[in-house]
């Protein structure tokens, strides 16, 4: 093969590879990567929200609830309106289930929990997988969770 | 020295003249040469006819999914809503974006209370299920009924940007929508350059 034709079918060997999966699936992030990759455009770099739409991470009364309550809200996801310190909001909060994995939930969790609740306990892998099998056949999107 | 420094001066203000646009490469993928966008003639969410044509003289970015999404569209609508706001309120105010339903269950009402969860100046789209088909297809899109049986759809996610004069410039794909600076960079190019 003439150098030309063989630097051709090099490239044409690299260029008919299927593209790489997500870096989410190939690469252990951190939960404070995933936060800037999939949380940040909502909840703000600095944990603020969105006036009227998402509410903030600061004194945050569902960061200081029931992690299995934080759970259920990062796999189903939420819509409508939630009233947090005297202000509404009227948002969506997506259903992350299919887009991320339990270690990926529970590093998020912790990172969030980490960051804006200090004392709060911490998420285990193991609490997501079992909210997982619990909710498999629950709602998306519910207005009321 | 002395005798290169008038053009030392000349190149530095020729830089510095610049656009700053121009040196940056897009975001998205910059569709060469530009072309007519596609027309759309669909409902508005108030009920009211709607053609793409209305909008020119601002920049548009056309997306297409539906309301009931449970995590693509929120997040893809988040992000183009997020662009915006990251514009100077001149520019944002010459900034639209536009939904296509392309779920037949979908209505002017169901678009109308679900819009304003990410921005209240988006425009939602809905209609016949031949027209919808015609323009998804027009812009190289897709949708079909999710094979698993259940009431997702699954749809392209790919974002077009067409400029004031109505040509489409570039495409993003839903990764890149997350950078915010970026693609409001873009949008920003358009209506600087249109």
């Amino acid at each position: 093969m003439t150098r030309p034709l063989a630097i051709a079918a090099a490239l044409a060997a690299v260029s008919c590879k299927p593209s790489p999966k997500s870096p989410l699936e190939v690469v252990p992030l951190s939960g404070a990567d995933i936060y800037s990759m999939r949380c940040s455009v909502c909840h703000q770099q600095d944990g603020g929200g969105i006036p009227g739409n998402c509410p903030p991470f600061q004194n945050s009364p569902r960061l200081a609830g029931q992690p299995s309550e934080l759970i259920h809200l990062v796999l189903q996801g939420r819509r409508g309106e939630v009233v947090r310190n005297g202000e509404t909001y009227n948002g969506i909060m997506p259903a992350w289930r299919d887009e991320l994995s339990d270690d990926q939930i529970a590093a998020v969790l912790n990172y969030i929990l980490e960051t804006w609740q200090p004392g709060a306990a911490r998420v285990s892998t193991a609490e997501v997988s079992a909210a997982r099998a619990a909710t498999e056949n629950a709602p998306l999107l519910p207005q009321d969770g | 020295m002395i005798p290169r420094r008038p053009a030392a001066i000349l190149l530095a203000v020729t830089l510095f003249s610049l656009p700053a646009a121009e040196a940056r490469p897009w975001l998205g993928k910059e569709l060469l040469p530009a072309r007519e966008a596609p027309p759309i003639e669909l409902q508005d969410q108030n009920g009211a006819p709607f053609q793409l044509s209305s909008l020119r003289g601002k920049a548009v970015l056309v997306a297409f999914g539906f309301t009931c999404c449970p995590n693509i569209c929120p997040v893809m609508l988040s992000e183009l809503a997020a662009a915006r706001r990251a514009l100077p309120p001149e520019q944002r105010a010459l900034v639209d974006v536009v939904f296509i339903s392309v779920d037949e269950r979908d209505t002017a009402e169901s678009l109308k209370q679900y819009l304003p969860l990410f921005d209240n100046s988006f425009t939602g789209l809905t209609g016949p299920r031949e027209a919808i088909a015609s323009v998804v297809k027009s812009y190289g899109g897709y949708f079909r009924k999710d094979e698993r049986g259940s009431h997702a759809i699954d749809h392209s996610t790919d974002v077009y940007l067409i400029d004031p004069a109505g040509k489409l410039r570039a495409v993003f794909q839903r990764s890149q929508l997350g950078e915010t600076a970026a693609l409001a960079a873009d949008i920003a190019r358009v209506l600087e350059k249109p």
